[in-house]
Parts: structure tokens; sequence; C-alpha cells
């Protein structure tokens, strides 16, 4: 064990021990990249249960971009502003949403599902395949606060793939 | 071994067989590690320790909080991950070259291009591609400042004020008959041209000078006393079978190099049983004077005199030409006859005869293009003369020099700067206006043109930083970068392009024209008072006056113009196709040629050749790093000028250069002098040292600043013209020793595991190519192989590169890197070895040391078969893909380096530091997102644009067809304004790369190592005897 002058270690011995912390704390630091789970609090409470699940808006209607481009992204202001000048115009949610738009100001969401810069997904092919949306991110119907429900590392990735019989190719992904 | 291939040298150490050579390449890197054995300390230990602390206390919190930003409109045309494009012209130089704009969520981040581009085809030049970095300089202004002369103080200020000081100095000087000048660059837009001139309509003594520090000024005095017409001809390349150039270089930096070099390399196809020749007669080792299939060299005092010589041998001693009976022609040509021309020159006597022969052989097919300041100022113009007397003689008018349609690429004048400088001195001047030039960096420093700036009262720059110049004006008041604005361009007589904004202006900045406009109508009077509107108005009504009607086109005008922005580019009827009348040439001109070749320079004394360098041009972009960490193609050194010195000249001056260490020299013209390191340059005439213009910055910015010196420094202004050669020139030794960053010294493409190396280059001549296609070529080795052959059921990707085509310009190199975030790393990391280019031009001298033949290849990724990196990744981070790509996984690299080590072809590249995080948050939007950007600790390499070959992909699976040729072209091959390159599907027998790799002429490198590259190359065939020249 480590006692007394650490210069009476060998090379080896040094980074033996050396190894062993950091693949301890390395392991619970990777471990924790799932985020499954992950739900923040977002700058207003919006309900996909509400819009999604009970009025049955699909989900494309507001996510239009995941069909043709790599990202799904989040619909623009301008996207809620379709319903919300006239629906439910007396909630202060809304309120507050009306006034980010009228100033022209775009309401800081939380980011809940996201891969690494060194990952390429697109929402277009796995769309163009039929997967439902939920295959990835869970019964978002049924959630009033948004949360991640899949892991999707890369295991999770690979594992569909296979099943599809869909590339696994490291270039599939990373390029 | 094909004994006609002969040995290939890249360095004149590795000529004269030193063993520090080989000891440098079986070593991967240039330093030794640092990462040496010691025992490790205690504060080594307790930071490991640490390390593993922190990740188990990170391991409990979430990682950062990321906020997602929504549109609030989303725009039309807007798709986030979607590239959208505009047609545009690039704005970098006046060859106006057509350019494609690739943006992503609204900012641009490559330019390429455009194929329907009359001109430029589809390629563009490197500084064309490099341009786009000049948007995110961080050192640009962000708006307009008033500058104190005094101090060079500057003050930020307000478009309001500034117009209020500008309207008050132009109203004083139009009041007082006072002198208003707008010295510009050459101005390609024919709009810009036409508000100048309304706006300067107004002044009594409104003027407006034209003049560029890369001039071809000579060329157009030329013609217009030959001719009676001041223009600049356009040269047909791809209609000569034999091109002579005499000191011009059309291939790097003359006039329009990208067109020019398509239209040659289009005669340089072996295949189709003929190829074009070319000779290039010249001082110094010019990018086109590598790609001659004959070389001469000849110091710039005698070029005037071999041109001559060349006519006196058509003309008078062997009369066969039109015009040789005339007198005045005869009497011109009597002091130059080829013997003793020859003799002078130092010409192997009858070399001049039989050109003249083949120049005869080949009349009506052939061309002389003379460079506008390559001879001596005094030469200048009469050089030109010569060349057009030749070009007369041989019948070379409307074939290959084409007066119809000229080039309106370069229009300034010398006489007019020059002028402008005497009336300057003589307080004439009341206010100058300067927009595009840099002129108190680019005149020569012996006129003093800093100086007289502080007797004209009132100065504004439009550059877009405090530059030089600027830095003795009033205002700047920044124009936008092209990307930004609006344009339209001329480059040739009617072919008319567009530029729209691929980006609204980052800073506070305002068009150019726009300020012109602001400032016309604030003054009241004049045809600008009563205009309204942008410069977007004015220019589409000018477009509406003076292109939609002369077009057929049949709907509104609004139509016309959404269909010119659409297409970017606009020709004119029957534009073109017409050919000039050979013009009836005056023989009056030959005054111009002086009735003695004079006296001639002593044969020691030295010629200094300020040229034009093909990476940094005349210094517009000198704070561009992509182009400052761009290697001259020719010496490979970069982030650098230095003393270009012929080997036998320096072992004279006891003088060397040797692993990126040079010997500093003072260089004396007498007016002026500064210190550089030397460049032992093999080519290089023995008498004449060259340096190149563009560097020594000293107001460009952070990067650009203090890099090397300014050649324009020494540069002469005699008799009405800038001289740029042949200047006199004396050199000593200071004693001192430099680094000179030159990568051709590391990185070699390993031979074998023997001590001899195998033929890296291969080459034949056309003679024998003809004879047997395969000639100058290995034939394959069938080795057998201890790996069972990888099967590839879809698509296989590999790529041909015709080192016949490939002529060293470096524009795929940029492409590359724009493309594929490709950091730069600085002097100091390129001269441990350690830059990170994915594909680098190797360039190969081989024969004499003196003079040399040379060749270029483009190295990259060969994407083996048998791959020797994947085999050593311990972590299985290199791996081998089912269409045959050697992929990298980033994300899986630990950086053992292995891989590195095992590649022969020495492609790939370690990322010692995290080059890409950069301070400057501007230079992170020209990143492209679908790139990974490596971190450090991470090995990379060319992965042969695997986005691009997704985004065909997905392209081809949206229509359900299979890829076709085309729907894919990687960065390199979309650039190569040759078309050196092609890439495709090797697995469909159908594709050009598999048409190509089939052809007699391809090899691969090092096959002998059985790695089964899928790059091939082609041998280059050159058009000379077997023999050499």
């Amino acid at each position: 064990m480590v006692s007394g002058d650490l210069s009476t270690l060998n090379p080896k011995q040094f980074f033996a021990i050396a190894l062993i912390l950091l693949v301890l704390g390395g392991w619970s630091f990777f471990d924790s990249f799932s985020n499954v789970g992950y739900a923040p609090q977002q700058p207003i409470p919006f309900s996909h249960k509400l819009h999604a699940g009970t009025n049955k808006i699909p989900c494309l209607y507001c996510h239009s971009n995941a069909e043709r481009s790599r990202h799904a992204t989040i619909p623009a202001m301008a996207v809620c502003m379709n319903c919300h000048t006239v629906v439910r115009t007396d909630r202060p949610a809304i309120q507050m949403v009306t006034a980010y738009y009228q100033a022209g100001k775009p309401m800081p969401w939380i980011r809940v599902h996201r891969e690494p810069d060194y990952v390429y997904f697109s929402h277009q092919w796995h769309i163009a395949r039929g997967f439902a949306c939920q295959t990835c991110h869970g019964q978002v119907q049924n959630m009033d606060v948004i949360q991640q429900s899949k892991d999707l590392k890369m295991g999770f990735c690979i594992s569909c793939h296979r099943q599809n019989k869909a590339p696994t190719d490291c270039n599939t992904c990373h390029t | 071994m094909n004994e006609s291939t002969p040995k290939h040298w890249r360095s004149l150490a590795e000529l004269n067989g030193d063993p520090e050579v080989q000891a440098l390449r079986d070593r991967e890197f240039l330093t030794p590690s640092e990462e040496t054995t010691e025992i490790p300390s205690r504060r080594d230990f307790l930071k490991l320790v640490g390390a593993g602390a922190a990740f188990a206390a990170a391991g409990c919190a979430r990682r950062p909080v990321e906020k997602i930003l929504p549109y609030i409109k989303m725009p039309e045309e807007a798709t986030p991950g979607k590239a959208v494009w505009y047609a545009s012209t690039c704005g970098e130089c006046p060859a106006a070259c057509g350019v494609l704009v690739k943006t992503r969520e609204g900012r641009p981040i490559k330019l390429e291009g455009m194929k329907e581009h009359p001109l430029s085809r589809g390629g563009l030049c490197a500084r064309g591609q490099a341009s786009l970095l000049n948007l995110y300089d961080p050192d640009r202004l962000r708006g307009p400042v008033a500058v104190d002369r005094a101090t060079g103080a500057t003050k930020a200020a307000t478009w309001g004020g500034l117009d209020a000081r500008a309207a008050s100095a132009l109203r004083g000087a139009r009041d007082g008959g006072g002198k208003v000048v707008l010295l510009t660059g050459t101005v390609t837009s024919p709009s810009t041209r036409s508000l100048i001139d309304e706006f300067l309509k107004t002044y009594p003594g409104g003027s407006h000078v034209s003049y560029d520090a890369v001039s071809s000024d000579a060329i157009a005095k030329a013609q217009e006393l030959c001719y009676g017409e001041r223009l600049i001809p356009h040269y047909r390349l791809d209609n000569a079978d034999l091109l002579v150039t005499i000191g011009a270089d059309p291939l790097g930096t003359f006039l329009s190099p990208v067109e020019f070099a398509r239209d040659f390399v289009s005669r340089r196809k072996p295949e189709s049983g003929s190829m074009s020749k070319l000779v290039a007669i010249e001082p110094i080792l010019s990018l086109t004077g590598t790609n001659a299939d004959v070389r001469y060299r000849v110091r710039p005092e005698h070029l005037l005199a071999v041109t001559l010589a060349l006519a006196n041998e058509l003309l008078v001693r062997n009369p066969r030409a039109p015009l040789s009976g005339n007198a005045a022609v005869g009497t011109a040509l009597r002091a130059y006859p080829a013997d003793a021309v020859e003799r002078d020159a130092g010409l192997k006597p009858g070399t001049l005869g039989a050109l003249a022969d083949d120049l005869w052989a080949n009349r009506g097919r052939s061309l002389i293009l003379a460079g506008p300041q390559a001879a001596p100022a005094n030469h200048a113009v009469a050089i030109q003369v010569a060349a057009n007397l030749l070009n007369v003689a041989l019948g070379n008018e409307g074939v290959t020099v084409e007066r119809g349609a000229p080039s309106l690429q370069a229009q300034g004048s010398e006489e007019a700067v020059l002028s402008l400088v005497e009336r300057m001195r003589g307080g004439e001047v009341q206010v100058l206006l300067v927009h595009g030039v840099n002129p108190a960096y680019t005149l020569p420093a012996a006129l003093g043109f800093g100086d007289l700036m502080k007797r004209v009262p009132f100065i504004v720059s439009f550059a877009d930083r405090v530059d030089e110049t600027a830095r003795q004006a009033d205002f700047v008041a920044p124009d936008h970068h092209y990307l930004e604005s609006w344009n339209d361009h001329e480059p040739r007589r009617g072919v008319r392009s567009l530029a729209q904004p691929a980006i609204a202006p980052l800073y506070d900045t305002r068009a150019f024209q726009d300020t012109l406009l602001a400032w016309g109508r604030s003054l009241g009077a004049g045809s600008l008072a009563g205009t309204v509107g942008t410069w977007h108005d004015y220019l589409r009504e000018r477009w509406r006056g003076d292109v939609y009607t002369k077009s057929d086109a049949a709907g509104s005008f609004d139509l016309f113009w959404e269909g010119a922005l659409r297409e970017g580019v606009w020709r004119g009827k029957g534009q073109g196709t017409a050919s000039s009348a050979p013009g009836a040439f005056r023989v009056g001109a030959l005054s111009e040629i002086p009735t003695t070749p004079g006296p001639a320079p002593s044969g020691g004394s030295l010629s200094l050749v300020l040229y034009t360098p093909v990476t940094l041009y005349d210094g517009r972009s000198g704070n561009n790093a992509w182009l400052q960490e761009l290697p001259d193609p020719v010496s490979k050194i970069c982030w650098d000028n230095y003393v270009s010195i012929a080997p036998s000249r320096a072992k004279a001056l006891g003088v060397s250069e040797y692993e990126m260490k040079a010997d500093v020299v003072t260089v004396d013209v007498g007016h002026a002098k500064f210190d550089l390191p030397v460049h032992v340059q093999p080519g290089l005439h023995p008498d004449v040292v060259a340096i190149a213009v563009g560097f020594g910055r000293t107001a460009a910015g952070r990067v650009g600043n203090k890099v090397g010196q300014n050649g324009y420094a020494l540069a002469q202004a005699t008799g009405g013209r800038i001289g740029l050669s042949g200047i006199p020139a004396r050199i000593t030794k200071t004693g001192g020793r430099a680094p000179l960053a030159c990568v051709q010294g590391h990185q070699y493409t390993r031979g074998s595991f023997d001590t001899e190396d195998r033929p890296i280059i291969y080459e034949t001549t056309l003679a024998s190519f003809l004879k047997d296609p395969s000639s100058g070529n290995e034939a394959p080795t069938n080795e057998p192989s201890m790996w069972t052959r990888h099967k590839y059921l879809g698509y296989r990707w590999g790529m041909a590169i015709d080192l016949n085509a490939c002529i060293g310009c470096s524009a795929c190199m940029i492409a590359c890197q724009a493309e594929n975030n490709v950091p730069v790393v600085g002097k100091s990391i390129v001269l441990r070895g350690r830059e990170m280019a994915w594909l680098r031009i190797d360039r190969y001298y081989s024969g004499d040391a003196e003079a040399p033949e040379t060749v270029y290849q483009p190295m990259l990724c060969q994407h083996c078969e048998n791959a020797p990196c994947e085999t050593v990744c311990p972590v299985l981070a290199t791996v081998h893909s089912s269409e045959g790509l050697n992929l990298q996984i980033y994300n899986r690299c630990v950086g053992t380096r292995y891989c590195s080590n095992n590649c022969p072809y020495k492609v790939r590249r370690f990322n010692w530091f995290d080059y890409s995080n950069v301070r400057e948050k501007s230079l992170r939007l020209v990143l492209n997102p679908d790139v990974t950007v490596r971190s450090k600790g991470v090995m990379e390499k060319c992965t042969f644009c695997i986005q691009r070959i997704r985004d065909g992909k997905e392209h081809a699976k949206a229509l359900g067809v299979p890829v076709q040729d085309g729907d894919i072209e990687t960065a390199c091959m979309q650039s190569c304004p040759t078309q050196a390159i092609t890439f495709g599907d090797i697995n469909n027998p159908k594709s050009r790369v598999s048409e190509l790799i089939k052809r007699p002429r391809g090899y691969h490198v090092l096959a002998e190592l059985n790695t089964l590259p899928v790059v091939t190359y082609e041998v280059k065939v050159r058009n000379r005897e077997e023999t050499g020249a």
C-alpha cells in the first residue's frame, strides 16, 4: 500500500495505483451520462401530456423538421402562437409566451435529449423508416414534464440497428 | 523498376545523400518526444489521483445545463441541419470567379467554384476559398472609426458623424475647386464603376485612379501602342499547342489563374493522342515553370532580348512570318541576333533558333505570354510590344489572343498612381478616398506615400481594418465583407455575374457603394442627389437598364432578376464565341524597343526579383491564417518570406539552409535594405535572388503582423513605372540564423523497409507514352498476402489522381481545411513537424539541382485495403468500413499514435493540443457542423469527406436510386481547377473513377508494401525529348 515516501514506488506500481483510482472514478462519471429520468424545470410548465396526449396534436405538427432534417428542432415561437393567439390566452404561462414572442425573444428551453458532438444522428431517416418517436423518446404523450426515458447511449443505438439490419459501420454515426 | 523513371528528391540534403535525412525518415516526429521515461514525481501522482476523485465527484452531478433557443419565426428557406447555397462571385481578387456559398443556419461555411461560370468552371483557387475566413476575422473593424493622424490612435465613430464630416469636406473641395480622388484597385463591377462616375462627376477635379499592386498595366499599355485600344486580351490557353511563357505565371498568380489552369490542362491529356507543350523562360521557379515541359533560366534583364531574338529568328534571320519585309521591324530587331543574345543570357547556342522553328511549326496555334512585371521597369512595355509582335507574326491573333471579348480583370494603371503621388506631393489633392488597396504598404517605399498622405487635408479609407494606409486617414468607413454585400462583376466583356449577401452584416459596417450614395445625396447636387433607395436598388436599376433590356427574357424584370440571382452568372448573346479580327499591328509601337540591348549586367552582380506568391498574392489577406499556413507550392515553406538563392550561388556566398534553419542575410538595394533568412531554391537563375511580396504587414492584424519582410519596400519607381524585377541587389551574411517552417523536410512518404527506396513518382514522355501507354509505369506486383480480401458488397469508394493534371496550386488543401475543420497550428508547431493538413501536396524534383524538373503529388489517406494503421490500433479506433473506407473514430482513440508510426504514407495527424478551442468566438462560426471538432490527444486524417459521402447517399436514397457519378464529390475534387482528382464508386465498372484506374498510367504508391490503396495515381507525362531539356 501507499505508505511513506512515494518516490520509493517504481513506475509500474505508481501507474497501477493511479489506474485503479482513475477507473473507479471514471466509471461513476461515465455512468452518469445516461441521464435517464432527467426532467429539468422548464421556463413555463409546458405539458406534452396535454398537447400530444389529450389534444392528440401530432408530434410532427410542432417538431416538423424531424421529417426533413437531422434535427427535430424545438418549434419556432410562431408555431405556439398559431393556436395561442386565441386559445387559453388568460393563462400566465401563455401570456409569458406571448410576451416573449412580441418582444422577439426566444423562450429559453432547457435541453433534455442530447447526443455528444461526435455523434451524427438524423431524425429524418429514422422517421422515413417509420419509427415512432416513442421508440427513443418514451411515452411523451403521457409526460407532464418532459423527461429522458432511454439512456440513448451507443448500446441502445447499436442493438436497435442490429435488430433492424441497419448499418453498424462506425461512420454511420461517427464522422 | 522502369529505367526511364528518374530519381526524385524532395530537398537538397536528400539529393546529396545526407545521413540525417535517412534518420529523419525513420522518425515519426521531428522533435524528440517530451514524454520521456522519467520517474513520476509525487506531484504527478497527486494529479492523477486528483483526476480520479474529480471524475467520481462529477458523477453525482448533472452535466452542464444547456439551453435550446427556438426561432421566433422560422425563415421559410432555412431548415436547421440543411445547407442553403447561394450563387455569388468571389471578391478576393479581380479574377471574379463564380462561387457557390454554402451556408448552414445562416452562416457561410464554405466556398465552392460554380460549374456554370464560363471562366472558373467549378474550380476555385486557394485564396478564393480562404477568403471565407476573412469574414470571421476577429481583427475586422466593428464599425466606423476616427483616426488621430498625429498619434495613430483610433476612436469609435458613428456613421452619422462620419457622413457629416465627409460631406463638409467634399463640399469644401467642390466649392474651392480642389481635387477629389478615389483610389481603388481594379473594379470589376460595372454598376460600381457607373456609381463612381456619377459620384465624381460633381467635382470639377474629381478623378478615379485604379491601381493594382500586382499589375498587368504593361500589357494594356502595349496593346494601346500596338492596336490603339487599351485592354487586356483574353488569352486562350485551350487553343495553344505551344505555350511560351516569358516570366509569366498564368497557372499561379497572373490575371485569371483558375481559368488558365483549366484551359491549360484541357490540352494535357495524353490519352487524346496529343498534348500541348509548355516552354517557360523565367528567372525564378514559378508555379508555371514547375509545370513546364522545357524551362530556360534567364535573368530579368535579358528577358526582353530573348523575346526579341525569337522575333529576329522569325522575321529577320530566317524571314518567313508576316511583317518580315517591314523596314521598321528590321530596324527594331537588328540589335538582337539570337547568337549574341544566347551568349549574353547564358543559353546554349541554337536554343532560340530551335524554339523559333518550333513556334513556326505551331503558328496559329501558339501563344507567347510575357509577364507584365517580370522584366525591369524600363523593359516592361517593350517586352509586351515584342510579345505582341511575335503573336502577330505567328498568326496567333484571334486564336489564342482574343481582343473581341477582353479581360477586365486588371484595370490598374501605374502611370495614374504615380501621377497621383506627384499631385499629392504638390498638395493638389484635397480629398482622398481609398478603397480596396493599401498603397502605403504596396507602393515602393521610396515614393513615401505614407508621408505624402499628410499633405492631403481629408482622407477616408474603406478598409475592413486600420491597415497601413488607413492608419494615416481621418476616418475608416469599413466596407462589408463581399459575402455580406450586393455587387456585380464583369471579369470578361459580356460575362456578368452577381454577388449577393450570404449573411447579414456581422458588424456595423456599410457597403462602400451605400456610403458613396449617402455622400452624393448629402451634397445636394449632381445626378446622385435625386436618387432614393439603397445600393441594392441602384444595382437592380442598372441591371434593368443595362442587362435586362439586352436579354431576350420574356417575363418581367423581377422574374429576370430572380433568375439571374439563382444562376449567378449571365452571358450576353453571342459572347465568348465572337473572335476578334486580327487588328492591324502598328509598327510604330516598336519605337518602345531600345535600339541596343544596353550594357549587360556583369556576371557576378545579383538581380532581385520581387514575385507574387501563390498563397498571399499581394498581401491583401495577410491576416488569414489559412493562407499563412499554406506552404508555398514550390518552396513548401509557410509563415515566412525569405531570400531564395540558387544552390551554386549559396555555395559561393557561403550561406546555407538546413533542417529548417537558415542563415540570415541582409538584402540591400541601395534605397532600402532588410534582413531575411535564405532559402536555397533549385531552379533559380544563379544571378537572381527572389523575395515574395505580400509579407511584412505591420497593420494586418494579430496573425499577419510581422510575418517576414515587406518586399515592396525594395521596389523601384522609375520612368513612370513600378519595377519589381531586375533590381540590382547586394547580399551580405549577417551571421545570424533563423528558423524556416518548411513542410517538405518531414513526413516523408516512406519507401520500403529496405534502405533503397522504391519510386513514389513515375513519369514518362509523350513520345514514349504514345508508343506504350504503360511506359514509365511499373507492372503491378501480386505479392502474396497474409490477409483474406475484404468483401465489398455495395459501394466501394476510390479515387484517381492524375499527376499530369495536378499543377500544385494547393486549392485542394484549403478546400480540405475548410470542409473538415482542420486547425491552424502556427509556425512554432509546424517547425516541430506537427502541421495538421489532411491533404498535402508533395513536391518532388528530379535531375540537376540547378535546373531540376518538378512534379507534384497530392498525398492523403490512401484508404488501404490492408491498412497498416488498422492492425496496430490497440483500441480499434481505426477500422475498415464495409465500403472500403479506413475510419478514424475520434471518441474511441486514446492517442497511442501507433497508427501514425505504422503508416507508410505519413498522412495521419495527431492533436497535440486543443487547436480548435479558439478564444475568438467569431472564428468558431466557420466550423462545419457536420464534422466533429477533434480535441487534444486524438489522431485524425482524411476521411474521403465522409460527411459528403453521407449527403450524397442520402440524396440518392431520397430519390430511390443508386449513387451516380457526380452525386459525391470530395472537397479536394470539387475545388480542383484542373479536375486532377476523381472520386467515385470503384465497385461500379461504369463509373468515371473505375475507367480511370484501369488506364495503363495508373499505379499505387508503394504498391510493394501490399497495402492495396484505393487511391490510384496516374503517371506524369512530359512533352519533351527523352533525354531531357
